[in-house]
């Protein structure tokens, strides 16, 4: 029988050994399996995977290795670097960082081999990117309005009105893609917990 | 309810908080709770206090066990550390060393 865990556990530590590996519910710890894993839409990973064969339909923080393939399906998110021989990133799925695919990728080595088949299939994942752009962007207007706020309050109520709201909506529209989603099953998961 | 299962080759250095049921059959050390029942089977190894409702041992545990409920400890199992429960049956072949709580 394979290890499951399931949507309402939660474990924290380390998980190794050699076994196919399915998780719906969530990890915090390092994760070491000589088998597969299979991350369900409801399973959330907080730290580093490594596996011989990985597929994740749901949320990864945290780096992705594998001895041979790694599959990101429909409903993935992923903030770490992803390395293995083999990757695919179907659409819908969301990365936000280094992905390394190709031989000598996967056995730990530095080597940079993206290959163009990826980056196709990655499209998805141009689609993030943009939008995890703003990300830093979220951090920039905050000291901006925090220096218009004291003019303002200098000048009058006029401007006071005015700068603020910019500042709102850059941060509404920042956190879109995939580390907000994870705060959000963190919320759920405390919840859950009571 | 799907259950969480440790299965024979994993091992778990950590701590389990479980709504389901958590069956063992590989290593875990540190720290158990489950809501649910736990199922130490035979061949698992638990290091660790485990805080459950219904459970049942068959494999190994060194650690003390407090159950909402039942504790059954199957033969072949072995078990050093203390038991609180509601009830307790220790079958025949079970093996135990450890102090007994049941709130008499």
């Amino acid at each position: 029988m394979p290890t499951i865990i399931s949507e309402f556990t939660h474990i924290r530590g380390r998980i190794q050994g050699n076994d196919d590996l399915e998780i719906d519910g969530f990890v915090e710890g390092e994760i070491a399996i000589e088998g597969d894993i299979l991350v369900g839409q409801t399973g959330r990973v907080g730290s580093a995977l490594a596996a011989h064969h990985i597929v994740i339909r749901g949320a990864v923080r945290g780096d992705v290795t594998a001895s041979n393939s790694i599959s990101l399906e429909d409903g993935a998110r992923v903030v770490g670097d992803i390395r293995a021989p083999r990757v695919s990133i179907s659409d819908g799925a969301l990365v936000r960082g280094h992905v390394e695919a190709g031989s000598g990728a996967g056995s730990g080595g530095a080597k940079k081999a993206s290959l163009p088949t990826q980056v196709l299939a990655a499209r998805s994942s141009f689609g993030a990117a943009p939008a995890a752009r703003p990300a830093p962007a979220l951090q920039t207007p905050v000291p901006k309005a925090e220096a218009a706020l004291p003019v303002a309050r200098v000048v009058g109520p006029v401007k006071k009105a005015a700068p603020p709201p910019p500042a709102a909506p850059a941060k509404k529209s920042a956190p879109a893609p995939v580390v907000p989603m994870l705060k959000k099953g963190a919320k759920a998961v405390a919840k859950k917990g009571r | 309810m799907a259950s969480t299962i440790i299965g024979a080759n994993i091992s778990i250095d950590g701590e389990i908080t479980s709504d389901d049921d958590v069956i063992v059959q590989g290593t875990v050390r540190g720290k158990l709770s489950a809501k649910e029942g736990v199922h130490i089977e035979h061949g698992g190894h638990v290091q660790a206090d485990i805080v459950a409702g219904p459970m049942s041992v068959s494999g190994q545990v060194t650690g003390n066990i407090h159950s909402t409920d039942r504790v059954e400890l199957r033969e072949g199992a072995r078990v050093i550390g203390n038991v609180k429960a509601a009830r307790i049956t220790i079958a025949d072949g079970a093996q135990f060393k450890g102090n007994v709580d049941m709130d008499v």
